[in-house]
């Protein structure tokens, strides 16, 4: 029931909010010359522009000139739907509106006159090679408000957030308590649940896109954006992994994902039934060593991945080639390892689905934990007459945390009780990080996710150079760039990290908790920021490069087929003007939720309020930073 | 009895989809009975059109042949054009096909009938990197019975061992490494000597550069080595602080600064026929790919290959072209 206090406090928090957004609106923008028309000379080359940010006042009329030092390039002007074709060599231009073709003419200049403030962004429209996608500059129109409301409110939220815990009546307050039922609300899931085709069903498809996309990427087209491998893997997976599966469905991609698919078939020489022998199947296969029984190993391949990300997510036949490799470690592990071992400790993807599973909305749980205390079979574990023992080597019964429940649904088939069931949750349930591995797992993606942010999002070419070390040759380039992903994410970031956790135990008077810990549990606030950054960073993907992904659906080789009619899709950004008004919204809320659950952990470590917020503090701030530099690469 | 299905079905699956591939790419091309495919694939990286299968796995290492197109006389062809990497024109004058935009993705067909005999050059007609300027080839049409020619095929001496880029310093082998590293060669000939036929231009072969000097009024050996030594100081000989003791500098300087702004701004071929089709070889525009200076140095080569016989200027090069 919302009391009278607590409208108070609630309206005072937003009040400071809003405060803060208009405060940051008011602030002087920067020295600008006033006399209306502003001319630009921009040259275009892989796979950046020259200047790569223009800024300019609102109203002013913006001339600019086009021109290309290599290849044919384009040069789309988000706000202002004008589109160019830059010939190198040549001293004009083609310049028109929408798909290329009709109402294309030569021109000297692109003029428009900037009447909204904000950040937009000039594109390529020309495939011109292998980083194509990601060429990009910025044109900044000043007073830049969303920028600045974005950047307002994060010091807003981080006050108000303060103000709240201060004021809050409960200690430690309720953090998403709340369960819903979801076999009991709707019955239809819970026979689907229930179905041993279910997984199978789901596979299959996957398998069939998988074998396409293994073929694709070695004999079809080299050109990343007009391979279906790519758009589907890189563009609409990793959308949709992030923006909806995750977050909703928990780990519902590992239900359908075909990776270990042989090997597990291969163990349980079944597809669909059990085998009467269940329970006893896993003998002569080996335990995973303790040593590597966390997700360090999975944080490293992680890491490797992303040094040579602009190379994986541009070139077909890396794409092709590790998803290949991935296929067949987890095929030669199942042979010696039992069940998932491959997914818990080793899978690349694995890793960040485990940690932001935490803060998914679904959870496979235990509806009545009396029922299995006095449970002997432990067939969920186990296994049993109706389904295999848990093969991520988890006790379903006793769940407390997404992190290594991989939504296969066994349980719920298996249980002899009907005990197991799928709760509705509130966002970020889960709350307790466990190791440091996990830990470092989260601020690994959170630093991961600010590097990806300037390399891909970002203007500036020198870093793409870099990052495309294998077109480009620059190896010393290509070192820094790994250096800085790796000294970043697991120096500088765990390093600051540390600091704050540290600083936060003496502003609390450190008494009780010792620094790991606090270092391990503060990392969760990572989590749901984290997550919404990522979310934030993929919208981008699919807003821009939509079109290539129903190209690709209809030519999926780049061979010159048209299956469903859509191989010749133009090329047009969606809705590129709303990009930041999503992207500054889910970084605030992921900020909001941070600090939410953050003072629940807070105030679970620490004996009284006053300690707990004080210990939260630094973390806290340094949180808020993170948020701020996202929106200010995002909309500054 | 579910478990076979199962199974049945996850070998439907591993089979079918390469096998439909197989099949719809065997059907999706559209020849007529008596038309042959011909698929020509554009790389930018090595310079080519070539007639190889360009795909994920061999595009990164393999050194694609420059394609030489043979047709029978009176044959019907379809050419598909493709890229695999960035935009390209595929132009054949003499047969009029063309200029045809190949951007990737967006594979063109153009339907032919070879109806005559010969040999004709064919190029790439938007410069797309480094090696754009190699990328030209031939189409050889022999009348039935006949021996097919064979013309020597045009590869990129730029993707062979690479030319050592000199020291900003020296100004002529600088302009010498810039002449043949920007492809400049290809249409001006080996020591700018030119002679590069340029299919109905109004003067048929690309303008030649080895009698820069005299067209500029440098005439007098110890004339051309005190201008040299301008460009060498990295002085802009047009506007220098003194003016050196050149004879005619005014005149020389005029002439020099409009060599330098055809080099910047580049120049359209004129047709020969008006009707005729446009000239495959135009001078490219170099203002945003050269500097002043690196522009400067090229002019410097081009000084430097004057011979030292000191003749009078003739009327021949007192027109317009430099």
């Amino acid at each position: 029931m919302p009391t009278a206090r607590n409208i108070t406090r609630w309206t005072a928090a937003l009040l400071t909010v809003l405060a803060g957004a208009a405060g940051f609106c008011l602030l002087p923008g920067p020295d600008l010359p006033d006399d209306g028309v502003r001319r630009f000379d921009i040259k275009a080359e892989q796979y950046a522009y020259h200047p790569s940010r223009i800024v300019v006042r609102r109203g002013d009329e913006v001339r600019l000139r086009l021109a290309s030092s290599d290849v044919v390039h384009g040069l789309y002007m988000e706000g202002q739907d004008l589109n160019a074709f830059i010939y190198p060599g040549r001293l004009l231009f083609n310049l028109g509106r929408g798909a290329a073709g009709a109402g294309y003419a030569p021109a000297e200049e692109m003029v428009f006159q900037a009447d909204r403030c904000g950040k937009y962004r000039y594109r390529c429209s020309v495939t011109c090679g292998t980083l194509h996608p990601f060429m990009q500059g910025e044109l900044i129109v000043e007073p830049n408000y969303p920028f600045r409301a974005g950047i307002g409110s994060a010091a807003g939220i981080l006050l108000a957030g303060f103000l709240l815990m201060a004021t809050g009546k409960r200690i430690p307050p309720a953090a998403g308590k709340r369960r819903l039922d979801l076999l009991r609300a709707a019955p239809p899931i819970g026979w689907l649940a229930r179905r041993r085709w279910l997984q199978f069903a789901l596979v299959l498809p996957g398998l069939a896109l998988f074998v396409l996309f293994i073929i694709a990427g070695f004999w079809g087209s080299p050109i990343g954006n007009r391979n279906i491998v790519i758009t589907f893997v890189w563009i609409l997976w990793w959308f949709l992994l992030i923006t909806v599966l995750l977050p909703f469905g928990s780990r519902i991609w590992c239900m359908a994902c075909p990776f270990p698919f042989f090997g597990e078939w291969f163990q349980r020489r079944r597809l669909i039934g059990v085998r009467p022998d269940a329970r006893r199947m896993w003998r002569g296969y080996k335990k995973w060593p303790g040593r590597f029984s966390n997700i360090w190993v999975q944080n490293i391949l992680f890491l490797g991945l992303c040094t040579i990300s602009a190379i994986l997510v541009t070139r077909p036949v890396t794409t092709a080639a590790v998803l290949l490799g991935l296929v067949l470690t987890a095929t030669v592990l199942s042979a010696v390892f039992r069940q998932r071992s491959f997914c818990n400790y080793l899978c690349p993807v694995s890793g960040f689905l485990s940690l932001y599973a935490m803060a998914a909305m679904v959870e496979v749980r235990a509806k009545d934990a009396a029922v299995c205390r006095v449970c002997r079979s432990k067939s969920c574990a186990a296994g049993g007459p109706s389904g295999w023992g848990c093969p991520w080597g988890c006790h379903p019964g006793r769940l407390e945390r997404n992190n290594y429940c991989g939504m296969c649904l066994e349980c719920i088939k298996t249980c002899p009780n009907g005990n197991m069931t799928i709760n509705l949750r509130p966002f970020c349930a889960d709350t307790r990080i466990k190791g440091t591995d996990e830990a470092f797992k989260a601020l690994i993606m959170v630093s991961v996710a600010l590097v990806y942010s300037v390399t891909l999002l970002g203007t500036w070419g020198t870093v793409k150079s870099w990052a495309n070390v294998s077109e480009v040759g620059d190896w010393q380039g290509f070192l820094i760039y790994a250096g800085i992903i790796w000294i970043a994410s697991l120096g500088i970031f765990p390093g600051i990290w540390f600091s704050a956790c540290a600083a936060g135990r003496r502003l609390a008077g450190s008494h009780g908790v010792d620094v790991k810990t606090l270092f391990r549990r503060y990392a969760f606030l990572l989590v749901p920021l984290g997550l919404t950054a990522w979310a934030a960073f993929s919208f981008p993907l699919i807003m821009v490069n939509w079109s290539y992904i129903l190209a690709t659906a209809s030519d999926p080789l780049g061979w010159g087929w048209n299956l469903f009619g859509t191989a010749n899709t133009a090329w047009k950004p969606l809705y590129p003007g709303l990009m930041v008004y999503i992207q500054i919204p889910l970084l605030l809320l992921g900020l909001a939720f941070s600090l939410k659950r953050g003072y629940a952990i807070a105030a679970s470590l620490w004996e009284g309020r006053k300690a707990a917020v004080l210990s939260l503090a630094p973390a806290a701030i340094v949180c808020t930073a993170v948020v701020m530099a996202f929106i200010k690469l995002f909309a500054g | 009895m579910k478990e076979k299905i199962a199974v049945i079905c996850v070998l439907f699956v591993l089979s079918v989809v390469p096998g439909l591939l197989f099949v719809n790419q065997k059907m999706a091309w559209p020849s007529r009975a008596n038309e042959r495919v011909i698929n020509i694939t554009g790389v930018g990286a090595r310079g080519a059109w070539t007639l190889e299968t360009v795909n994920g796995l061999n595009y990164w290492w393999k050194s694609f042949e420059p394609a030489t197109i043979h047709m029978q006389l009176d044959e019907k062809v379809v050419l598909r054009l493709l890229s695999a990497d960035v935009f390209h024109q595929f132009y054949v004058p003499a047969l009029g096909i063309g200029p045809v935009d190949v951007e990737p993705g967006y594979i063109k067909k153009i339907r032919y009938t070879a109806e005559k005999a010969g040999v004709f050059q064919y190029y790439c007609t938007s410069m797309c990197g480094g090696c754009h300027f190699y990328m030209q080839g031939w189409i050889v049409v022999t009348p039935a019975g006949e021996k097919p020619a064979t013309p020597r095929p045009i590869s990129c001496s730029l993707c062979l061992p690479a030319f050592d880029r000199p020291s900003e310093a020296g100004a002529v082998a600088l302009g010498e490494y810039l002449y043949q590293n920007m492809g400049c060669i290809t249409c001006h000939g080996i020591a700018g000597r030119g002679g590069i036929e340029n299919f109905n231009y109004i003067k048929t072969t690309v303008p030649a550069h080895d009698r820069t000097a005299e067209k500029i009024f440098l005439t007098d050996v110890e004339d051309r080595r005190t201008f040299l030594d301008l460009i060498r100081q990295g002085i802009d000989p047009i506007d220098p602080d003194e003016p050196p003791d050149i004879d005619r500098y005014r005149l020389v300087t005029a002439r020099f600064k409009a060599a330098v702004e055809l080099i910047e701004k580049g120049k359209q071929a004129a047709r020969l026929d008006m009707t005729g089709p446009d000239p495959p070889l135009h001078m490219p525009a170099w203002q945003d790919k050269l500097s002043a200076r690196q522009i400067h140095a090229i002019m410097g080569y081009f000084i430097s290959l004057a011979t030292d016989r000191d003749h009078e200027v003739g009327a021949d090069i007192l027109g317009n072209d430099i």
